[in-house]
């Protein structure tokens, strides 16, 4: 009885330990099964698109400073300049040295913008206000007065990928006063180095189309430098005492500005005002540095709730489309764009995120050389979010500028032309399916 | 007194393989591929205690004195006197499916049942066994379908899995010496998994359902001889209402990331009918050498009024024969041998495509004597055909199954007599 009692449990187990056929499919047709889940592809929902002006961006505080001026077709003339105070590592210079000559070195970040053949004339300034913000910072509308007398004026051949730096040759009479009150220990701290120099800005020559040229802030590629000698005898040993910027802080900024822009661009007096594309030739405007961007609403999104059925958004693509040729050499486009939500007359809230990572609107290059390059945004969780049925706020869209809006003048036109097939798009794959509950 | 406690040991043994194997139950998902378990609460199993696989469950008039015959309850009051029997299987089975565009065989084993039975005294006998009534075991994939406005395709993946346990009390008590009467009450209970997947390239949608369902079933039948030769038959199981709860798990991921569709508890769900099931069935026996059995069961669908998915629930007729050789006056071991065959035509319960889910089936057994008393192991095979051409509806299906049965029996007063 005992062994039997064994075989049974034996025979059992094996019996319990069947494998069942996960991962092993019978193929259906697929008409078999009616409650299959039925997955569609919308893409007839209204794309709002329309233009508005951030009234400040915050430019103090980059890593960078910018100067130049352009023409562009689309925003007029584009101009750039920089104001900047400068420090020295101590107050302290070795008695009876003698000042050579003084050179500001500006080094190139590589970052340009326009046509870098063309010669640049900058104009070099001193200020006479202290490089300080009203408030906590600097804005691209901010302005601080200088001697309208420049210091020098230099012309060079911009090469911001293949050279390290413009060389600017400021005449003695403008080092002088500062080195030698340094020398002469009269100055001990930064009250007193301010009331000898303020700082400097970077005037473009004002009649001037070429480019809009970067310039690192960082203390080993751009300083202000005092060549002196000691003994009296020039060129016998050879010093340096150098002034340089404060990376981080609100002591340097970039006024950004375009005027004589078109008729669309001119009424963006007000964050407040949204401009439809049909004011600007069906085009949605971007710039960075000068706050000019587009924003785009789902007004009929909350439609998807008229059917009469169970459905759920599996994916949402929004696509929008740069227009042809205005990207072409010496301009270029973005990589990602951020994406902000913004509300109501332009309240820009906050970054989009999918509550792991922020969504980027990425740049997809054409499939084939008919196809042009465009931007896709994986809009699916914040479509979701619209869709809720405690989402009240339908006044809700979204924004998008690059990281470095603050400090660039990137530009980008997008397509909304009612006749294009380039309009952006919200593609939605709709899932329906049949669950009772 | 000695014999006391080996009696309570035995019986304590009995009831922890009993107790071991409810436990297999519940962990083991029994199924054997057929598409059809989509429907309703899934395939339902044939009973597969003692002779009923390799007698293609028929018997409902058959009171035999050495198995368990869970046909019929008022047959365990023919049960030999004092006997104790413990019947447990395996069942094997290789399924052959195919539609009108491919075809794919699976194979599965599972635990068939478990049951014990004792006479209560001279004049009745109970059992109490625990077999899957139901299984579901499907798991479809559709052709790729085109995501409508775009030039995209998905696919479709339907699984289910789990199926309905029943536990079973009978009892059978004799009146006079030709008519025995038998009541039977069963506990359904078990839960079945149905899941569907849909998928795009970049994304899916899960659908998760988990049904619990519970019921109780009565039925009732008897046995009386007409003659020395031939019994007669009959049993009556009440309709009954299978209750139903569910939990929906709706869930979707787009480029790697999750989120909840819809996550419900408790929610309701159809509660299922079983249908008034009436059967009748004659047994004779030929020269004590033979046997036959000639069984007629009906299933009263058409009242329960139900549909599922593409298929509607249609009243129900079995018809089954099966016939035994076993010698009456056994002299050498292989003398003690038995042997069975049987066929069954059953006109199927879901109609698809107005065609019925048809099928036939032929079974061969044998019966290996174990030791003294009547303990047997019972190796049966059959093969099932549904019948109608397959289309892109119906498939047919080929069903191959081994059952291997052991049957233990003990005589508690023989022991007595050898002591």
């Amino acid at each position: 009885m005992k062994s039997f009692l064994c075989i049974l449990i034996v025979a059992l187990t094996l019996g319990a330990c069947s494998s069942p056929y996960e991962g092993d499919y019978f193929l259906v047709d697929g008409d078999y099964l009616e409650s299959g889940t039925k997955i569609m592809v919308i893409d007839t929902f209204t794309v709002k698109l329309s233009n508005f002006k951030i009234d400040s961006i915050v430019t103090s505080g980059t890593d960078r400073l910018l100067f130049g001026q352009y023409e562009d077709e689309y925003f007029g003339r584009v101009r750039a300049e920089s104001f900047f105070q400068m420090y020295p590592s101590s107050y302290s210079i070795t008695d009876g040295a003698t000042l050579d000559s003084v050179a500001l070195i500006l080094g190139y970040d590589k970052y340009y913008y326009g046509d870098t053949l063309q010669p640049v004339t900058l104009n070099i300034h001193k200020v006479i206000e202290k490089v300080k913000p009203a408030n906590d910072d600097f804005y691209n509308t901010s302005s601080i007065a200088y001697n309208q007398t420049p210091i020098t004026q230099v012309t060079v051949a911009p090469r911001p990928l293949s050279g390290d730096s413009i060389h600017v040759t400021l005449p003695n009479s403008f080092g002088a006063a500062i080195f030698n009150a340094i020398e002469a220990n009269q100055i001990d701290e930064f009250s007193d180095f301010e009331e000898v120099f303020k700082g400097l800005t970077i005037q473009p020559e004002l009649e001037s189309n070429t480019s809009i040229l970067g310039i690192s802030k960082s203390t080993d590629d751009t300083y202000l430098r005092f060549y002196y000698s000691l003994g009296g005898e020039v060129g016998e040993d050879s010093y340096t005492f150098d002034l340089k910027l404060s990376q981080g802080d609100v002591s340097s900024y970039n006024k950004i500005f375009s005027t004589n822009g078109s008729e669309c661009l001119s009424q963006m007096i007000d964050q407040d005002l949204s401009i439809a594309t049909s004011e600007c030739d069906f085009r949605g405007v971007m710039q960075s540095g000068t706050g000019y961007t587009f924003r785009i609403d789902f007004p009929t999104l909350k439609n998807l709730y008229d059917w009469p059925v169970k459905g759920t958004v599996l994916s949402a693509d929004l696509t929008f489309t740069p227009d042809w040729g205005t990207y072409n050499e010496p301009f270029h486009l973005q990589d990602s764009l951020i994406v902000s939500k913004i509300r109501g007359k332009n309240n820009i809230t906050g970054q989009l995120d999918n509550g792991e990572d922020y969504i980027y609107a990425n740049r997809v290059e054409g499939a084939s050389e008919f196809e042009l390059t465009s931007y896709k945004v994986a809009l699916d969780g914040y479509v979701d979010d619209l869709l809720d049925p405690d989402t009240q706020d339908t006044n809700e869209g979204l924004t998008f500028y690059p990281e470095l809006f603050n400090a660039m003048v990137d530009r980008m036109i997008i397509d909304d032309d009612p006749d294009s097939e380039y309009r952006p798009k919200l593609k939605i794959v709709y899932a329906i399916y049949d669950v009772e509950n | 007194m000695m014999l006391k406690i080996k009696t309570y040991k035995l019986y304590g043994a009995f009831l922890l393989v009993f107790l071991a194997s409810m436990s297999l139950y519940s962990q083991s998902a029994t199924s054997n591929g057929s598409p059809y378990s989509l429907y309703g609460l899934g395939y339902y199993n044939p009973n597969s205690i003692g002779l009923a696989p390799s007698m293609s469950q028929s018997g409902l008039a058959w009171n035999n004195p050495y198995f368990i015959n869970d046909l019929n309850p008022a047959t365990l009051s023919g049960l030999y006197s004092d006997i104790f029997i413990l019947d447990a299987g395996v069942n094997v089975s290789i399924n052959e499916l195919s539609n009108s565009g491919n075809s794919k065989t699976f194979l599965q084993s599972n635990l068939s049942h478990f049951a014990l039975a004792t006479k209560l005294n001279k004049k009745s006998g109970i059992s109490l066994s625990l077999l899957p009534a139901t299984s579901v075991g499907y798991s479809f994939i559709s052709e790729p379908l085109a995501v409508e406005g775009a030039n995209e395709e998905y696919r479709n993946v339907f699984m289910g899995s789990g199926g309905i346990n029943e536990l079973k009390l009978s009892y059978g008590y004799q009146i006079g010496t030709n008519i025995n009467l038998g009541i039977t009450t069963s506990y359904l209970f078990g839960k079945i998994e149905q899941s569907r997947y849909s998928a795009t390239s970049v994304s899916e949608l899960a659908i998760e359902e988990d049904y619990y369902y519970n019921g109780v079933k009565l039925g009732f039948g008897g046995t009386a001889n007409i003659s020395k030769d031939v019994t007669f038959g009959a049993i009556v199981n009440l309709p009954t209402k299978v209750n139903a709860k569910k939990n929906i798990d709706v869930y979707k991921t787009t480029d790697g990331i999750s989120s909840i569709v819809e996550d419900e508890n408790d929610v309701g769900a159809d509660n299922f009918y079983m249908p008034l099931h009436v059967g009748t069935g004659l047994t004779y026996s030929l020269k004590s050498d033979f046997l036959f059995n000639l069984d007629f069961n009906h299933k009263f669908w058409d009242a329960t009024d139900q549909k599922d998915n593409l298929g509607t629930f249609v009243d129900q007729s079995i018809y089954s024969l099966g016939m035994q050789y076993k010698n009456s006056n056994p002299n050498k071991y292989w003398e003690y041998f038995s042997f069975r065959s049987s066929v069954k035509y059953d006109s199927g319960y879901l109609m698809i495509d107005d065609m019925r889910t048809e099928n036939f089936e032929a079974t061969v057994g044998v019966g290996i004597p174990l030791g003294r008393n009547f303990s047997s192991l019972n190796i049966s095979y059959s093969r099932r055909f549904t019948s109608g051409a397959a289309s892109s509806s119906v498939i047919q299906e080929n069903l191959n199954t081994i059952n291997i049965g052991l049957s233990l029996s003990d005589i508690w007063y023989q022991k007595l007599k050898y002591k």
